[in-house]
């Protein structure tokens, strides 16, 4: 009993002090109903695209059964050449929550590193770097995604590449601003005089203190780029066929829009729930993270 | 305020230039040699001495930055050349200003649905937090945020087109040709739900700061009534947030546009710009995006400026 007492005005390792505040954060955001509910939700989702089980090959057409509305046999009814659209609404998630986290992960380490050098070194690395990006911001994003497109040519690969450049600067501008005002603490003066080298200055001591904001943009700008991607898809000129994704589904539904409601309606909705939820997480993850941006 | 200006028309200049030779790089460096493109047959032999003669002609020869100059100058006149895939020989500058007036209708409209439904819907639920309607409000402004418009454009002709049959499900007007405001709403609609969407999450939160602002208290003492302190104190400064977001609404509707007309079977830049990337028709691609982009550019300075001139804190950051 007496422990406890001192443990907890006792000195607090940096290891458990870590910990503590993750828990913190944890501790505020499990209290949030909704950013519970966008969490299970996307954790399904995520479950279900890896195990990847399909109760139908999503390429297989059952040409006994086109165009067949939903039932029991086929919950989400069957395309106009006979595919299952449960199992291709399952396919089609693995594929675009695979593009959306690749091209976030690829974006938020390229800005994060530009946003760090550039805040760190200032200066003309600085200007440098910002200029190049204001290039990016100069075009809408998905607008940007097309001219890249455009010339890389439709693919998979390169609509997740489009995807990852529109998405930098985003990144860069947060971490960037949080190193200005980081690198004049006195903590930096101290590791920079016991001879820290500036690799590590950034990446040990400027990095893990502007994490929350990078982890709230990842939710955000998540739930945004698998949008770009569907709509890439739709116009044809993401994923291509026979692949399913969400967004091309919906392309093909359009001409059988008249005979079968749903054949555009259940990928949209997939597409909705997802960004829905991811919108619910980043909420979330922004008031846990952050006590003073909770609504009154 | 002068320099404010100044520095921002400068920066505004800079990223034209900077946009005009990131374009004019994709296209030198895209699959495919321009010339072969230009000319539209592959390499076999009789193209061969018309493919260098053709390559002189375009100054392929020359170091890239004399191409650059003589491709700046060309575009600045407005010159993009004339292209083979969409017709034989149209010239691309008319061809990109007669779609991109056609993409207007939808664009004015969707905009205007924007700017009725969010700011009466912000002022709302931003007066009232946490109230049954500020969550209505929200979970509907979520709505238009979350839900891809493509989803949204399908919806809507399943249920208003297919199952009432109260509007056409595509095109731009009646088959005999010419434009009908019947083939506006639905698409208009679709760009309008994204837009308000967007707006009022904007016009609530902007709303919502000013609310609790110590000028608002002071005017909520001085015994007014609580609609005269909404509207007349308080909207003022929150109608701030709405510049920008005009800047904001120009973007969403320069992709929605893509999209959307897509959807509808819409005659617009969007669907050219599409149209265009699938047949890699780069003049014409270079062309809209130019448009595109130093539009977007364009609004986004004057709503700077305007910014600047309206909230004096702005333009000394």
């Amino acid at each position: 009993m007496s422990n406890r007492t001192l443990d907890a005005v006792g000195p607090v390792e940096p290891v458990s002090r870590a910990r503590g505040l993750w828990r913190e954060v944890w501790r505020n955001y499990r209290h949030n109903r909704a950013a519970m509910l966008g969490g299970a939700v996307f954790l399904l989702l995520c479950l279900v695209a890896v195990v990847g089980f399909t109760p139908y090959d999503p390429e297989y057409g059952d040409f006994d059964n086109l165009l067949a509305s939903p039932s029991l046999k086929h919950p989400m009814g069957t395309d106009n050449i006979g595919r299952d659209i449960l199992s291709r609404v399952i396919i089609g998630g693995r594929v675009s929550l695979r593009v959306g986290v690749m091209a976030i992960a690829i974006s938020a380490t390229a800005g994060v590193i530009a946003g760090l050098v550039a805040g760190y070194y200032g200066r003309w690395i600085d200007s440098v770097i910002m200029r190049i990006l204001e290039v990016v911001l100069a075009l809408p994003g998905l607008l940007l995604a097309l001219l890249l497109v455009a010339y890389l040519g439709p693919s998979l690969t390169n609509a997740m590449l489009a995807i990852s450049i529109v998405f930098i600067p985003p990144y860069a501008r947060v971490v960037r601003a949080n190193t200005l005002s980081l690198r004049e603490m006195e903590y930096v003066m101290a590791a920079r005089s016991i001879g820290a080298s500036d690799v590590r200055i950034m990446f040990r001591g400027i990095l893990p203190n502007t994490l929350s904001p990078i982890i709230v943009q990842v939710s955000l700008l998540l739930s945004v780029a698998i949008l770009v991607e569907a709509a890439l898809s739709f116009l044809g000129l993401g994923v291509q066929p026979p692949t399913p994704a969400w967004g091309s589904m919906m392309a093909e539904s359009q001409q059988f829009i008249d005979l079968a409601w749903w054949m555009p309606t259940f990928p949209g909705m997939a597409i909705f729930v997802t960004v829905i939820a991811l919108n619910f997480i980043g909420d979330g993850l922004r008031e846990a993270l952050d006590p003073r941006q909770r609504r009154s | 305020m002068h320099a404010f200006i100044a520095r921002r028309v400068l920066q505004s200049l800079y990223v034209l230039v900077a946009l005009s030779v990131v374009i004019f790089f994709l296209i030198r460096f895209a699959p495919g040699n321009p010339s072969v493109i230009r000319l539209g047959f592959t390499e076999d032999m009789d193209a061969h001495a018309a493919r260098e003669r053709d390559e002189k002609e375009l100054g392929l020869d020359k170091p890239i930055y004399v191409q650059y100059y003589r491709w700046v100058t060309h575009v600045v006149r407005g010159d993009f050349g004339v292209t083979v895939t969409l017709g034989i020989g149209v010239d691309v500058r008319t061809l990109v200003l007669e779609k991109a007036r056609r993409s207007l209708p939808i664009a004015l409209a969707a905009m205007l649905i924007g700017i009725v439904f969010s700011i009466p819907l912000g002022i709302i639920a931003g007066t009232r937090p946490n109230t049954v309607i500020d969550h209505a409000v929200t979970a509907f402004s979520l709505f238009g945020v979350a839900a891809p418009s493509f989803w949204v454009g399908l919806m809507l002709i399943l249920f208003f087109a297919v199952r009432l049959g109260w509007f056409p499900t595509s095109g731009y007007g009646p088959i005999e040709g010419g434009f009908s405001f019947h083939n506006l709403v639905l698409p208009a609609s679709t760009l309008g739900i994204q837009l308000v969407g967007g707006l009022t999450r904007f016009m609530r939160s902007g709303m919502l700061d000013v609310m609790s602002s110590d000028y608002i208290r002071t005017a909520h003492a001085k015994g007014l009534k609580y609609w005269a302190v909404v509207m007349r104190h308080a909207l003022k400064n929150a109608l701030l947030v709405v510049v920008t977001v005009i800047a904001l609404t120009f973007g969403g509707l320069l992709t929605g546009a893509v999209v959307t007309e897509t959807v509808f079977a819409w005659p617009g830049l969007g669907q050219l710009l599409v149209t265009a990337i699938k047949r890699l028709d780069y003049g014409v691609v270079q062309a809209a995006v130019l448009l595109a982009g130093s539009s977007f550019i364009f609004v986004n300075l004057i709503a700077d400026i305007a910014y600047g001139y309206l909230d004096p804190r702005i333009r000394y950051q």
